[in-house]
């Protein structure tokens, strides 16, 4: 009777979950998310109807303002429409002219002055005509935008 | 005689807790920056507001690719001396011309593209990709890339 009372009680066994299959998937995960891990600073949102062009480029994206100009010649600015080409193209490209003053004005001075503020990164639909190319390029140089980034995707 | 209970002796575990915490918080890292469409850049600039280091060169070799819809014309020097005009199956030749000139002209950095108005962006790309660098090979080329202010041909 004693003996029984004074019985040490076993402890439980913590209950151990098999983690390997977990590990393997982290592991997997990181992986594949290391081999898309993208260093640049520019938040690409692209705009509907549009298809870029491909490039073997591996020169990294960096953030400046983004202009695109869709299918349907839509002109963007930083995601924000800006006019459309076909309801008139000098109308639209004054409209890209003025926004883009805008976004030059806002820049500090002294990255106005600099080049960092004479970056502007292009993103063309594919099947975009030269014209139309050299028109939006000629718009933003003339507010001070000289330093034009092609955005492309990579082919390999 | 005693009879003792050999004790089994249980195998160590490592303490996997810490490292599953690294590379949870590092996949959430991962997430976020990652981007599933590889982007990338094309720089260039527009002749009349670029600086350039004066480098003497009494021959400059004054490279300019002119592109339409079937070719791309390869010139050079101050009068615009064609050298080849290459068609849409002749991608290897011009890099192998645009190789040649490099080596005639090794401290060149400069390519003037002129375009016709009809030609497609990625065309343009096209041969931007091939005067900037051999793809075979990886030579750099022509790394500088300039548009030509005076507008379509």
């Amino acid at each position: 009777m004693r003996k029984r009372m004074f019985r040490r009680r076993e402890k439980p066994e913590a209950l151990d979950i098999d983690i390997t299959s977990l590990l393997d998937i982290l592991v997997i995960m990181l992986v594949f998310l290391l081999m898309n891990y993208n260093a640049s600073d520019l938040q690409l949102e692209l705009s509907k109807n549009l298809e870029m062009a491909e490039s073997e480029s591996k020169k990294i994206t960096h953030y400046a303002p983004v202009v695109q100009l869709n299918g349907e010649q839509t002109i963007f600015l930083d995601n924000k429409e800006v006019s459309r080409m076909p309801a008139g193209e000098a109308e639209a490209l004054g409209a890209l002219e003025a926004a883009l003053k805008t976004r030059h004005a806002v820049l500090p001075e002294k990255e106005r002055k600099s080049e960092e503020g004479s970056l502007i990164n292009l993103v063309f639909d594919k099947n975009t005509d030269y014209a139309q190319v050299e028109k939006v390029m000629d718009a933003s140089a003339r507010v001070g935008f000289t330093q034009f980034k092609f955005i492309v995707k990579a082919n390999y | 005689m005693l009879r003792s209970r050999r004790k089994m002796k249980k195998t160590e575990k490592i303490n996997l807790i810490p490292i599953m915490d690294a590379v949870f918080i590092f996949n959430f890292f991962l997430l976020m920056s990652a981007q599933f469409i590889n982007v990338h850049e094309i720089g260039s600039s527009v002749p009349m507001v670029r600086e350039v280091a004066q480098v003497k060169d009494e021959k400059p070799l004054n490279l300019v690719l002119e592109v339409d819809a079937t070719e791309v014309r390869v010139k050079k020097g101050r009068d615009g001396a064609l050298v080849r005009a290459f068609n849409d199956e002749q991608w290897r030749e011009l890099s192998a011309t645009l190789m040649q000139l490099k080596k005639g002209h090794p401290h060149e950095k400069v390519a003037q593209i002129r375009s016709a108005g009809k030609v497609p962006f990625h065309r343009i790309v096209k041969v931007i990709d091939h005067a900037k660098e051999d793809s075979v090979s990886k030579t750099r080329l022509f790394e500088e890339i300039v548009f030509d202010g005076k507008g379509v041909i």
